[in-house]
């Protein structure tokens, strides 16, 4: 039987500034899987960016819904696909990116993340204007990543 | 070439219903969990499910967030303990059970457990759920066992079923 969904790469962090996942052809989608916590400390939760290919120009739209705990809402964002951490808070983030290797059309992703402590939940929809093929992907959270931080990349394959 | 989705148990509710879903002995060996779950309310209508961790029901240890929309109208929110999944109403349409996407991220590690959970019901009415959650266990113990139930100690309906994998990251 084919394997359809193989793990990638995994890292369970030290303190870091930022993660970088290279070297993943043969797929046709890609899941991205967090466990992570901001890694200075400081009052509520700190954005957790991801951006492609090295490009930090304003390139990405994301969309977010979100609520916390009374309220709702939506906004826009650049990098914000992954959502936010707390402090020592190890939280969930699932971020699916679709058809990531065709260079034809730009890239879209869907993302899951939760945060009960910091007071939100978030769902994403995301846009990188850019049609070449992913093949990097760059977590750079802006309070930087927690030791004990774990990522997965999953890739996900049609045949 | 490894498997990285592996049933670890299921179920699937005969006729009478049944009171919970109860995992137990889950093996440390895997890198995250994965719950799907079809289900309906034997009794009453759109009911939550609740998840309990190793045996842990102290609602103080828990926290959860959830987005709802419900098919008219502002979605609502609001802030909670161990709601996970929502059940279809024994009143909706028959044959209609709501279907749930948990997923339990490093379960077997020292930290708490954060985990999320995707919800629809479906109803030819006019109400209906589309649910996001977003939850915690505040115990730093592997999860070896997961308890699910319905609030108001609702049976769930026969043909519910619930199935647990075992996600691996090598």
């Amino acid at each position: 039987m084919a394997s359809t969904y193989e793990p990638i790469a995994t890292y369970t962090t030290g303190a870091v500034s930022d993660l970088t996942f290279t070297s993943f052809s043969g797929y046709t989608d890609l899941i991205l899987i967090a466990t992570a916590a901001r890694g200075i400390t400081g009052s509520g939760a700190a954005d957790f960016n991801m951006t492609f290919n090295g490009d930090t120009g304003s390139n990405y739209s994301v969309t977010l819904l979100y609520e916390g705990g009374s309220t709702r809402s939506a906004n826009r964002a650049n990098f914000n696909w992954m959502g936010a951490v707390g402090d020592g808070n190890f939280l969930q983030s699932i971020v699916h990116i679709m058809n990531y290797a065709n260079t034809t059309t730009y890239k879209t992703a869907l993302g899951r993340w939760g945060s009960p402590v910091d007071g939100n939940s978030r769902a994403s929809v995301g846009m990188w204007r850019n049609t070449a093929a992913i093949t990097s992907i760059t977590i750079t959270p802006t309070n930087g990543i927690a030791s004990g931080s774990k990522f997965t990349l999953y890739g996900i394959k049609a045949a | 070439m490894a498997t990285t989705f592996e049933l670890i148990a299921s179920y699937t509710v005969g006729a009478g219903g049944q009171s919970s879903f109860d995992f137990t002995t889950i093996p440390s060996t895997f890198t995250d969990l994965c719950i799907k779950l079809s289900t309906r309310a034997a009794t009453g209508g759109a009911n939550d499910i609740k998840i309990m961790f190793n045996s842990d029901s102290s609602t103080s240890n828990y926290t959860e967030m959830q987005l709802q929309g419900a098919g008219s109208g502002t979605p609502s929110s609001g802030m909670g303990e161990q709601q996970t999944g929502t059940s279809t109403g024994s009143g909706d349409t028959a044959s209609t059970f709501a279907s749930s996407d948990v997923y339990i991220t490093n379960y077997a590690g020292s930290t708490q457990k954060a985990y999320s959970a995707d919800t629809v019901t479906e109803n030819n009415g006019t109400t209906a759920y589309a649910t996001l959650r977003s939850g915690k266990w505040s115990g730093t113990a592997a999860v070896t066992s997961i308890n699910l139930s319905m609030n108001g100690a609702v049976n769930f309906a026969q043909y519910s079923t619930a199935y647990l994998y075992g996600v691996k990251n090598a």
